[in-house]
């Protein structure tokens, strides 16, 4: 395909957020009727960029120029104003309106001060029949299926006749027929001249349906390459991750000793046939894409959630898990992902928050003998050198890292066997990061065991001792460390999710 | 070492300098008639009721909830309690068998409220405010509407009835209040509390019941409100079947200027006490000094509104 | 489902059917409808419709309506407004506000249903009668019964009395405090009358208004409390601080604890009304209205002073319970 005139071009562009630069002097462009796959590990700044084009965030330096003129003031109205559309994950429309209302939002066909209810209708069904999706027009997006609400935004996405439109992991919870149309909508929106940056996690899609993949890694492009010249998949995961491991993860030599925890044929919602095994002194990651299941695994095993089939064994005695309470007693701590929503207790100080699992030790006939309560939070305030202004101070004022660690403080005292970490590290800068690390050698050398959840293949591979990989909720395969490489786990972590017949039966 | 520099809450820090302010302006203002020692131990009875309310309602309040039902409550157990004493009644049983009976049926309305919240998962202002008119409709159909006189001498006595000079209303009010201030730090069922009402998911995660506490939570506050309608029912020396109408709205004021937030996780119940008590202060002060009754309704009004307005604000500035 | 709805839907026609014809053979319908279900007056005017609907022996059925409290004056015009649709032959009605309900008042008078205001007059509407205590006049002997008590109790005309309202923009209560002062004015100039305070008809809030005025004035020479909640709780003051003697107090309506007060010197008069002849008359007057019977336009139903001396003598018209013929 011939390219056309430039589109939208980015110029050094820069964010940073506290402590983490998110973006570095990333350039490129993408041309009219012209489809970009936009590539690269999660944490690589994806997102960011998109957000920085949308104007969901300002940019730190740098320019944009939107067909050739510089874009200064940028805001989500502006970009729209301009012709950037944006699909995301989520439905990104009016729930409580029909269809026909989410096409015709604010513009709305009138007979004079009153909805012209029919005209709406007609035209709204005449547009999906074109497209080839049957979904009645008359419906709330709250009654429709998730996929049915993707397809009706992606369906919006032509409907406005953008300049630029920005898929973000479009496929995610599509149907092969689904997947389909978005393709087809694809090329039509290349017909018409568009601009389309094309965002995935599956390469393979973004082989078939992309002209152009640029590669992003730690906030800076690594090139832009035609796929024609890329060949295969293969030549593009070593772009994608090509880094050594840093020195960050320097790790002491531990004896591992005898298996504390085992977990056999664990299934449940999202996942079918798990085994895990952790032994004292090691860290066992748990690697997989996002929503591969990692988290519902953690999650079952530390009995926050119900699982349907399998055992847990902890200290070679099989032990029945069925609430948090369970594992509490059983020795097991799950320090979750979503620290705001699951881990803190945001108002509450970090005393409280520290000793919430741990008020038995400073408990007499049922009454709290707060000196020994201070006491026990300081020891642990101290032992992390966690960054506070008192211990009265309400722990939402901490930063994500104190926060992290106020977290890691309360299960150290709790002194139990099992520790799993889900993404221990989001959203915290380096210098706790490392801290973080530190505190998992002091953990392994009192013969405790980790289980490490982790989308940064780095941190992944600096730590482990094994890793298991999950795919698509099931194992995919354990890897020890000699064979570590994030190749490998990348192409384990995708074996369940590309299925090649489906894109040949696309084309 | 530890740094205990113990930071009290806007509202415990200020709450206590605007009551004494104000008792000074009143005291002059009223030459000397405010400060009284028998207009403290009325302001002190006076509060004591709708004080006694507001600790159960602080309990709600902390969960994220909101007790609508307290009122009705309120008028149950007088009521119950009327219905079993009353010497002009059928059924006359022992004044404290059927103060147990009364208050058995204030916490089995709480606990009702507590499974429809948790279990049911009906918001709690819905489920409480089907709770206040489904209660207030018992009161009205067991007493059919009348109002039941005659109630045990002793027990009418208690409103009167004074320990080591303040009234013994006002002594329940504040042996309650430092029962439950005490309980909610010093106790597992006020730490649940808190954690519960700050984030309920990592409170499940730490290996907390959030059943049983919901239930005990709505089981205690309906208690109180179950206490304070046997204080009224003694105050007015009868069962009225109106009797706490309205109440939920002085104990919610209470709480809310105390420094509870209705998003929960965050409030004391010596903070309400400060808040019942301003309340009331007005009132009391009100009366002294022949205010116009709707003027005072509407500083009322203003008062609590600023004093959360004021809350925010430092709360933002501490913040920005 | 679907042969559920369809069997609901002929058990409902059905049922409509058989009250129709049933109807064919029903007395007159007379609704009866009070300001509040929680008062032992109303209850009191009940027993008298109820009394009037035994006397006439199967002409009429009698139906009573009230929301809960005399504050629920909205639910008073929704249950006026439910009652008009079922179309009785006549509306005996104790409006809490004498706007709110004018106009399905009216609207109900014009579709031929016949009017009886009890209690408290309504503006704006047509009706067939009004029959009422003439509130001014029972202020009035309230303040006579006052200044009465305050002689034999040997005190001077001079200082201050207090006004216990229960609810402030009440009409009923207006007229009682009105002609209260107007005559206190009238016939002890000298004693200063303090501003009125409101109580939300709550007894507690009631007792906590007397205590609070009592503790500003010690100058305070009696109180006048404007109905039996007011009245209670004046009383419960009073009696807790043991200051029978000290101060006079006279309070509208009764109830049993007002009585007790009486009895015990906390309350030196009872200002009443005679709710059995409302809700006895009123029921007959409607009775008299359906038949085209003239009426007069009001109909004063008088008021009785209640002290401790006639006290026994009163039963019949303090507790018209005892007079329950049904």
């Amino acid at each position: 395909m011939p390219a056309g005139r430039e589109v939208l071009k980015l110029e050094n562009i820069c964010k940073s957020f506290p402590a983490i630069k998110a973006l570095d002097q990333v350039n490129f462009a993408v041309r009219a009727g012209e489809v970009m796959g936009l590539v690269g590990e999660n944490g690589a700044g994806k997102s960011t960029l998109i957000k920085v084009v949308t104007g969901a965030y300002a940019r730190d330096s740098g320019r944009i120029l939107f067909e050739g003129e510089e874009v200064v003031k940028n805001s989500p109205i502006i970009s729209k104003e301009l012709g950037i559309y944006a699909v995301y994950q989520e439905v990104m429309v009016a729930p409580d309106l029909s269809v026909a209302e989410n096409f015709f939002l604010g513009n709305q066909p009138k007979i004079g001060p009153v909805i012209d209810w029919k005209k709406m209708y007609r035209e709204a069904e005449r547009f999906l029949e074109e497209i080839g999706i049957e979904i009645d027009v008359k419906r709330n997006i709250r009654e429709l299926s998730v996929a049915e609400g993707r397809m009706v935004t992606i369906a919006k996405s032509l409907w406005q006749k953008p300049k630029l439109v920005i898929f973000d992991e479009p496929t995610a919870v599509l149907t092969r027929n689904e997947t389909r149309i978005l393709f087809r909508i694809i090329r039509d929106l290349k017909k018409r001249g568009a601009a389309i940056i094309y965002i995935s996690h599956n390469l393979e899609e973004v082989f078939d349906v992309c002209d152009v993949v640029t590669v992003l890694k730690d906030g800076a492009v690594v090139g832009s390459y035609p796929v024609e010249e890329l060949e295969t998949v293969d030549r593009l995961i070593p772009l994608m991750v090509g880094r050594t491991i840093e020195e960050m993860y320097h790790k002491r030599e531990i004896k591992v000793g005898q298996e504390i925890l085992r977990v056999e044929g664990l299934s449940g919602n999202k996942f079918q046939d798990i085994d895990i095994c952790v032994r004292a002194g090691e860290v066992v990651g748990l690697f997989g894409l996002v929503g591969a299941g990692r988290t519902e695994i953690a999650r079952a095993i530390y009995g926050a959630d119900n699982f349907d089939q399998g055992k847990i064994v902890i200290n070679g005695r099989e032990t029945p898990i069925r609430r948090p309470k369970d594992s509490l007693i059983h020795g097991v701590g799950y320090l979750p992902e979503d620290r705001k929503n699951q881990g803190i207790f945001p108002q509450q100080n970090v005393e409280f928050n520290i000793n919430i699992i741990n008020l038995d030790k400073v408990m007499k006939a049922g009454i709290i003998n707060y000196n020994q309560a201070y006491q026990q939070a300081q020891d642990y305030v101290d032992k992390l050198s966690i960054k506070i202004g008192s211990l009265y101070q309400q722990v939402s004022e901490l930063s994500g890292g104190n926060q992290q660690k106020v977290i890691i403080a309360r299960w150290l005292c709790k002194n139990s066997d099992i520790f799993i970490f889900d993404e221990p590290t989001t959203g915290i800068d380096v210098g706790t990061k490392a801290e973080i690390y530190r505190l998992f050698g002091e953990i392994l050398e009192q013969g405790k065991g980790i289980i490490l959840i982790s989308s940064y293949l780095p941190e992944m591979i600096g730590l482990a001792d094994r890793i298991i990989v999950i795919s698509n909720g099931k194992l995919a395969g354990e890897v020890e460390k000699k064979d570590f490489s994030e190749e490998h786990l990348l192409t384990l972590a995708m074996k369940n999710v590309i299925s090649k017949e489906k894109f040949k039966e696309v084309v | 070492m530890i740094r205990r520099n113990e930071r009290r809450t806007f509202a415990e820090r200020n709450l206590l300098i605007i009551l004494v302010v104000m008792w000074i302006f009143l005291s002059i203002a009223t030459r000397g008639n405010f400060s009284s020692w028998s207009n403290i131990a009325n302001l002190l009875r006076q509060t004591s009721i709708n004080g006694v309310v507001a600790i159960g309602m602080t309990l709600i309040i902390i969960t994220g909830g909101i007790d609508l039902s307290v009122g009705s409550v309120v008028g149950l157990s007088g009521m119950i309690y009327a219905l079993l004493t009353s010497t002009r009644g059928e059924i006359q049983i022992a004044s404290s068998l059927a103060i147990i009976l009364s208050l058995g049926a204030a916490a089995l309305v709480g606990l009702v409220s507590g499974v429809a919240v948790h279990d049911g998962k009906v918001p709690p202002f819905i489920a409480t405010l089907g709770m206040m008119t489904l209660i207030r409709g018992l009161v009205m159909y067991i007493s059919t509407g009348r109002m039941i006189t005659g109630l045990p001498l002793s027990f009418r006595q208690l409103a009167v009835a004074g320990f080591l000079g303040l009234p013994v209303l006002a002594w329940i009010w504040i042996i309650m209040v430092a029962f439950m201030g005490f309980v909610l730090k010093y106790t597992m069922f006020g730490r649940n509390l808190y954690a519960i009402g700050s984030n309920k998911e990592a409170a499940r995660l730490s290996g907390i019941n959030i059943r049983l506490n919901m239930y005990g939570f709505y089981t205690v506050g309906a208690l109180f409100s179950g206490m304070a309608g046997l204080m009224l029912a003694t105050r007015m020396a009868a069962g009225v079947p109106t009797g706490g109408q309205g109440y939920e709205l002085d104990a919610i004021a209470s709480v809310v200027i105390g420094g509870a937030s209705l998003s929960g996780g965050v409030g004391t119940v010596f903070g309400t006490a400060l808040g019942a008590l301003i309340i009331q202060t007005m009132r009391n002060g009100g009366n002294l000094l022949g205010i116009d009754p709707f003027i005072m309704e509407i500083m009322i009004g203003a008062i609590i509104i600023l004093a959360v307005f004021f809350d925010q604000y430092f709360k933002g500035r501490k913040e920005g | 489902m679907r042969k559920l709805i369809v069997f609901l839907v002929m058990a409902f026609v059905l049922l409509g059917v058989t009250f129709a014809f049933a109807a064919d053979e029903e007395p007159y319908e007379i609704a009866f409808i009070v300001k509040a279900t929680d008062s032992d007056f109303w209850q009191y005017t009940i027993v008298g419709a109820r009394n009037a609907e035994h006397d006439l022996k199967g002409l009429i059925n009698i139906t009573v309506y009230g929301p809960p409290s005399e504050a629920d004056i909205d639910q008073q015009v929704a249950i006026l407004e439910n009652v008009v649709n079922t179309g009785p032959d006549a509306i005996v009605m104790a409006s809490t506000s004498s706007d709110a309900t004018s106009l399905v008042l009216d609207q109900a008078y014009n579709q031929g249903i016949k009017i009886i205001l009890i209690d408290n007059i309504v503006h704006d509407t047509g009706y067939h009668s009004f029959l009422a205590t003439n509130n001014r006049v029972g202020g009035a002997l309230a303040a006579d019964m006052l200044v009465e008590s305050l002689e034999a109790a040997g005190k001077p005309l001079e200082g201050k009395i207090g006004i216990i309202s229960a609810m402030a923009g009440v009409q009923v209560l207006i007229d009682r405090t009105e002609g209260f002062i107007e005559r206190l004015n009238e016939i002890a100039p000298e004693i200063e009358i303090l501003p009125i305070r409101y109580c939300d008809n709550d007894i507690a809030v009631a007792a906590n208004a007397a205590e609070d005025m009592l503790t500003a004035n010690p100058d305070l020479l009696g109180f006048f409390a404007n109905n039996n909640h007011t009245g209670d709780g004046v009383a419960r003051v009073i009696e807790e601080q043991g200051l029978q003697d000290e101060i006079i107090a006279v309070a509208y309506d009764s109830d049993p604890q007002e009585i007790d007060a009486l009895r015990s010197g906390a309350l030196k008069a009872l200002i009443v009304q005679d709710p059995h002849g409302m809700g006895y008359k009123g029921v007959m007057f409607a009775f008299m209205a359906i038949h085209d019977e003239p009426l007069p336009e009001y109909f004063d139903t008088g008021v009785y002073v209640i002290t401790k001396e006639n006290l026994d003598e009163s039963i019949w018209i303090l507790d018209p319970f005892s007079r329950k013929r049904y």
